[in-house]
């Protein structure tokens, strides 16, 4: 399987008691139709996660405007904002820019509001190994986190 | 719940690498970020060349400007500032 790395990224904060701490996200290189936003993966995410107006801006297929599970109903918000479930076709790109992959599907909730700070973002959850058969991988190395999917 | 989508690896042309690497400037531009958060920016030759909130606008804007159409613009969302721990 190739792999797709991805671009690890660390940010610094600082605590009131003046400790420093790092934060990780890893983000993947996406294309979905001419955008290219800002997508990361969450490994603590069921369900991939493309926010508002991002969901207004690319064609998607309605999947579902509520969702259940043995019967019981099951919340489609994502931090209280309504959602629908959909799906899209997303790309992924190299690090060295010269090659996509894809396309793969991107099953998940298409946020039908704006979240206060995250408004051009896609979430990758864990869905997104799981109906496309990627696997996520993270190393440590001397130079820090490194971050693939190994696409089929 | 396999999707049995099969994944290809497709070559890009000059015109995507180009608006790759725009892209890939546009998102990790301090100054970017610093002038244009919150907006859609259309990077083009590692400029901003159009920019705000209505999508299809900045999109007029950026195809009057490059004489491009609008195709084979790429379009990136400038995030705000404190979005990166907004779901930690």
């Amino acid at each position: 399987m190739p792999d797709v790395p991805l671009q690890v990224f660390t940010k610094l904060f600082t605590t009131d008691q003046g400790l420093v701490v790092q934060s990780v996200r890893a983000f993947a290189r996406v294309e979905i139709e001419q955008l290219q936003p800002h997508c990361f993966f969450d490994s603590g995410a069921p369900f991939s996660v493309v926010t508002w107006p991002l969901s207004q801006m690319v064609r998607w297929q309605l999947l579902g405007v509520s969702l259940s599970s043995q019967g019981a109903s099951a919340s489609l918000d994502w931090y209280g904002i309504p959602c629908q479930f959909g799906e899209a076709e997303i790309m992924l790109r190299d690090l060295s820019g010269l090659n996509s992959w894809g396309p793969y599907v991107l099953r998940g909730k298409f946020a039908q509001a704006r979240h206060p700070l995250l408004g051009f973002h896609i979430i990758l959850g864990m869905n997104f190994l799981a109906d496309n058969s990627v696997d996520f991988g993270l190393r440590n190395t001397p130079s820090g986190l490194t971050g693939n999917f190994s696409v089929p | 719940m396999n999707a049995n989508k099969v994944s290809r690896c497709v070559p890009m042309t000059h015109d995507e690498i180009q608006r790759s690497l725009d892209a890939d400037w546009a998102k990790s531009d301090p100054e970017v970020e610093r002038q244009f958060a919150g907006q859609w920016v259309v990077p083009f030759e590692r400029r901003i060349v159009a920019h705000g909130i209505d999508l299809a606008k900045v999109l007029q804007e950026a195809e009057r400007l490059t004489f491009l159409p609008q195709k084979r613009l790429v379009v990136c969302g400038v995030p705000l500032p404190d979005s990166w721990l907004a779901d930690a």
